[in-house]
């Protein structure tokens, strides 16, 4: 067991000098940008000298890295003025999750159902080409003002759901995914892995051997597909947590992405940079969680280096 | 066959012909934008002096479109470099060398790679406000690390297969190895697919980032995303004013999603 | 309200597609009317929530609107905008001038309960004066030297120099003393999200979509009728109009001049016009060699056509001064610009400038401008576009830049890198244009330095008589004018947007709530 052991702890090694990798980038970049947090209070001229020892904008990049491994990531300055950048991820975050995995989960079965059947990839070609926010932008303009035209000539009352970026519901969730899952060639990418890993599959020597014996393939090939299915998360999961940035801006989602948004814009570095190391520890963490799956799934995996 | 194919590809690169043409135009030839704002004309109807006919502020949406296509060409370009810049390296490091130096290169492309390319772009945009063809580095650098890991994996590949390991015996420089029979005859076909990529990438960000406001080009000046959040819901507008950049997203990503599928493909011997 | 069912909805179908969709919104339908919006809180919708609810750090508009439900101050505005007592009840000013007793209200309590008392004034000047609070409103009690409570219901305050009239700057906001272990008070105090307040509303919650719900206060000096407000944020502000009309929304703080005709036009909703005390200007930079020269900035007023420039955006009072036309200082003598090109080239041809074909050059240099505005002001987007095409028109070659908020500060306050600005002033009742003008104002980063308005200025705040106060402003203001370091533009009409189930509706200039009390919903 202890040689399983190793190299998972030298993968958590590794992971964590590529996340400190990752603070350190984010950090000057985020310095680099004009202006500070002080800049978004009125009348806080005055008041700089005091505000940039008390926020901590002076520290430099080593102490921002020595408190980022203590696991401080500090209080956010501007948006939420006080409160703890880990309390505020973990809400952000608990919006967003649902948000990406039901992406993550539509765009993969998508993506089988149209590797299965091309008249249906045809018929999502159009979209599938769309970037993302302009797929969002034709839904939500489109329902409502269908929506609108309804309500005008009187054949049914203002639902309470119009319009679409109001309150949160289920249906806005349901459509923020989809855009998500489908927009930006996300369920062309998938289609493509599963169709390639499946003729692969399907004409690899055991499936012949398997048809030659004259015993059922399907089983065999759809267990054939996990491996594939499971690198496909790893790669697909960095384009849809960029994603959510601009849906959850677009659907008035208040998760990651919008707070991202807004941390940057108002300079609050601590959440900006804690965001940002969130959403890498995130993509990190989902390939290697796929990384498994496909060791699980393909034994013969195991053996190569 | 051929021919279908070829005519296909073509197709397929037009959008993404179009920006560069605009690009090299608009480099040369200088617009006024200002004086083609004449509020007499706004919400008017395409015609034949105004093909496209103009927005709600009266301006000509056909022009804006080709200089939107311009200013495109900036981030797209960029891009397309910074992420060859970054990705060739890189990649060839990590799948070259299997020692230290290798596995540096790999925990650098993982880490540049954690980062989605929106968030890069947004982090450029704010740094680079007024200049928007800074998006095209951030998408340079996020598009950079996935072509350093697609080139790792093929070279790995690439390396196994035998006629590498005799040209290494036969003592053929590694250098040369590595340039011309790893990069240029195994990989070339991956790069093309990593540039439109990474070209019609950074359009797509920077017009998202226009549309939702806040980051990205900024009017006065056109981008196809600022078009349509502009354009749409205006009570003195019309259609075309939004609906027409759409049409080129939609063209530019579909063109963009060919031509990448294209290259792609296993090469058929008939191509290559 | 009825709702047809959904296949009463439409008319015969001709297609089955057109069915499923229809049966699809039917079902949306039923599934959104589960909860009518009936009489019930009143929801109105900020672009951006406020991040801090503690008066001594406010910020932003919405924080304020917010501030005006939760907290109250010593006075506040009459239906008149004159001064009336709140949590005072009057106010004894001594003969010199330079103290005053207050009197305060009996029996009010905090949101938690705890009575209301001189203390809690005291802290909160003391919390305000304090330098380890690094508060932003400061500014508001610098007039105030020393604070010393009689008793729990009387309070002596000293001034700095004579006050003719302190209860006009009594009007912060004042917190409760049991909340805060000390007067050094810290923007991230726990206080921030569970704010205790003495006015019409108190806090209940932040919700997970960033709306914050607030419940009436109950007590019994005039409980609001209306039970609970529930402040919204609506980021897209397209969508603000819609949500309106389709009642998910029942107040709307400001409505873009596109929505109006679509509001105006609907008999669900009433528009209530208000003026704040704001104006839009265009600020040169003086400390650029071009600018500096008063005719080249008298110039550019003359060749701009301010009307035009406000017609896309709304409609307003084109102003020639730093006051709004309704205020007691605005100088109504002083004659406005007007466009006029034959004067705007004779000023410049005079300041060593030539029409050299399309474009004014001085040695060989072609007059070029840079404007920037702010990307997060309203409108203007519009403002700036059409001017650089009034400018470019009369041969002034002009570049456009937008500047979010940190750059704004950074590129416009503190590295003065801008030819001219396009932006707005905002201010409260007291209209003080001090930090603006004054050659050592914080605010005035346009560089403007004359020792005669310097002179109004401190004669206006020195003065001991509401018409000394007059006249100086007055006087300012023809000053300033004929400065030209800033060419005023107008002060916007704003207009409110509400269903017409809230009844009694009267909109306070500035903080909006202030007499919320006496709405109702229906």
């Amino acid at each position: 067991m202890s040689g399983a052991a190793a190299p998972l702890a030298g993968r958590a090694l590794g992971a964590v000098v590529r996340l400190l990798l990752v603070a350190a980038l984010l950090h000057l970049l985020l310095r680099m940008a004009p202006g500070d947090a002080i800049d978004t209070l009125p009348a806080a001229e005055a008041q700089r000298a005091a505000l940039t020892a008390a926020w901590g904008l002076d520290r430099s990049l080593a102490q921002v890295l020595i408190d980022l491994l203590r696991g401080d990531l500090g209080e956010s300055l501007v948006v939420r003025p006080g409160q703890p950048v880990r309390a505020l991820i973990r809400d952000a975050a608990a919006t967003s999750a649902p948000l990406l995995l039901g992406a993550l989960g539509l765009s993969l079965a998508l993506g089988a159902l149209a590797a299965a059947r091309p008249s249906l990839r045809l018929l999502l070609a159009p979209a599938t080409a769309a970037p993302a926010f302009l797929l969002g932008f034709a839904l939500i303009s489109g329902i409502n003002e269908l929506t609108f035209a309804l309500i005008q000539a009187g054949w049914i009352g203002p639902p309470r759901w119009f319009a679409l970026p109001d309150a949160p519901s289920a249906l806005r969730g349901a459509l923020a995914a989809a855009t998500l899952a489908i927009g930006s060639g996300n369920v062309a990418a998938t289609s493509a892995g599963l169709s390639e890993a499946w003729a692969r599959a399907e004409n690899s020597p055991w499936a012949e051997a398997l048809r030659a014996r004259g015993q059922p393939t399907r089983g065999a090939l759809a267990r054939a597909l996990i491996a594939p299915a499971a690198g496909l998360i790893g790669s697909r999961a960095l384009h849809l947590i960029g994603g959510l940035v601009v849906i959850e801006k677009l659907f008035l989602i208040h998760g990651a992405g919008a707070l991202l948004w807004r941390a940057a814009l108002d300079r609050d570095l601590p959440l900006a940079l804690g965001l940002g190391i969130s959403a890498a520890a995130a993509t990190l963490g989902l390939g290697l969680a796929a990384e498994l799956l496909r060791l699980a799934a393909d034994p013969r995996l195991r053996g190569a280096p | 066959m051929r021919r279908a194919h070829r005519s296909l590809r073509a197709l397929a690169a037009a959008p993404l012909c179009a920006i560069a043409a605009c690009g090299l135009v608009f480099t040369v030839v200088e617009v006024d934008l200002v004086a083609d704002l004449m509020p007499g004309r706004a919400g008017q109807g395409p015609s034949a002096g105004l093909v496209l006919g103009a927005d709600h502020l009266g301006r000509s949406v056909g022009l804006r479109l080709a200089v939107a296509a311009g200013i495109s060409a900036g981030p797209a370009l960029l891009a397309a470099v910074v992420g060859l810049g970054l990705g060739l390296p890189l990649g060839a490091a990590a799948g070259w060398w299997a020692d230290a130096r290798g596995r540096a290169a790999v925990a650098l492309t993982d880490a540049l790679g954690a980062v989605p390319a929106v968030v890069y772009a947004l982090l450029f945009a704010l740094i680079f406000g007024d200049q928007p063809r800074w998006i095209g580095c951030g998408v340079g650098i996020g598009g950079g690390a996935a072509l350093a890991r697609a080139l790792r994996a093929r070279i790995e590949e690439l390396r196994a297969v035998n006629f590498v390991e005799a040209s290494l015996l036969h003592g053929v420089p590694a250098a040369r190895v590595l340039l011309h029979h790893l990069l240029w005859t195994g990989c070339r076909r991956l790069l093309a697919q990593h540039a439109v990529e990474l070209a019609v990438g950074a359009v797509l960000v920077e017009a998202a980032l226009s549309y939702i406001g806040g980051f990205g080009v900024q009017e006065p000046l056109p981008s196809w995303g600022n078009m349509i959040a502009s354009g749409f819901g205006q009570p003195r507008g019309q259609a075309l004013a939004w609906a027409a950049p759409a049409l080129c997203l939609l063209t530019l990503g579909a063109g963009g999603a060919a031509l990448s599928t294209a290259f792609g493909q296993p090469p058929r011997v008939a191509d290559d | 309200m009825p709702l047809p069912s959904p296949t009463a909805a439409v008319r015969p179908a001709p297609g089955a597609r057109l069915a499923a969709v229809t049966a699809l919104l039917g079902a949306l339908t039923l599934l959104g009317a589960a909860s009518p919006a009936a009489a019930g809180p009143l929801r109105y919708a900020e672009d951006q929530a406020p991040g801090i609810l503690n008066p001594l750090f406010t910020t932003t508009m919405s924080e304020v609107r917010a501030n005006e439900l939760i907290f109250e101050g010593l006075f506040g505005d009459d239906r008149n905008l004159a001064s009336a007592p709140v949590l005072a009840t009057g106010i004894t000013v001594a003969d010199d001038r330079l103290s005053a007793d207050v009197q305060l209200r009996q029996g009010v309590h905090w949101h938690d309960g705890r009575p209301f008392s001189a203390e809690d004034v005291a802290f909160t000047i003391r919390a305000m004066k304090d330098p380890g609070t690094l508060s932003t409103e400061a500014g508001r009690v610098a007039f105030i030297s020393g604070v010393e409570v009689i008793d729990g219901q009387t309070l002596r305050l000293r001034f700095a120099r004579p006050e003719p009239a302190p209860e006009e700057k009594l009007h912060f906001k004042i917190l409760p003393a049991h909340a805060f272990s000390g007067t050094s008070v810290q923007r991230n105090d726990p206080f921030r999200a569970q704010p205790i307040g003495t006015g019409p509303y108190r806090f209940v919650r932040f919700n997970s979509d960033n709306s914050v719900t607030l419940a009436a206060h109950a007590e019994n000096r005039k409980p609001p009728r209306i039970p609970e407000v529930t402040l919204r944020e609506v980021a897209d502000k397209n969508y603000q109009a819609k949500l309106l009309l389709y009642e998910t929304l029942e107040a709307l703080v400001r409505v873009l001049p596109r929505d109006l005709a679509i509001l105006q036009n609907n008999r669900g909703v009433e528009l209530h016009p208000y003026q704040t005390n704001a104006w839009w200007y265009l600020g040169f930079n003086l400390s650029r060699p071009t600018w500096a020269d008063p005719r080249a900035r008298e110039a550019l007023a003359l060749m701009v056509d301010r009307q035009a420039l406000l017609a896309p955006v709304g409609t307003g009072d084109l102003l020639s001064g730093p006051f709004v036309r309704s205020s007691p200082y605005y100088n109504h003598e002083v004659n406005d610009w007007r466009p006029d090109p034959a004067k705007a080239a004779a000023l410049l041809e005079a300041a060593g400038y030539r029409r050299d074909g399309a474009s004014w050059t001085r040695n060989g240099q072609p007059l070029t401008l840079q404007i920037t505005a702010p990307k997060g002001l309203e409108s203007a987007q519009e403002v700036v576009i059409n001017l650089q095409s009034q400018l470019q028109a009369q041969g002034v070659k002009v570049e456009v830049r937008f500047l979010d908020e940190a750059s704004w500060k950074a590129n416009i306050w503190r590295a003065k890198d801008f030819d001219l600005v396009v932006s707005q002033w905002s201010f409260d009742r007291n209209e003080d244009v001090r930090e603006q003008l004054h050659s050592k104002g914080t605010r005035n980063f346009v560089g403007y330095k004359n020792p005669a308005a310097d002179a109004l200025l401190d004669k206006a705040q020195a003065a001991t008589t509401p018409a000394e106060k007059k006249a100086a402003l007055r006087e300012l203001h023809g000053l300033v004018h004929n400065d030209v370091p800033m060419v005023f533009l107008w002060t916007l009409d704003s207009y409110a947007a509400m269903s017409v189930k809230v009844r009694e509706v009267v909109v306070h200039p500035f903080s909006f709530f202030s007499w919320v009390r006496d709405w109702q919903i229906k």
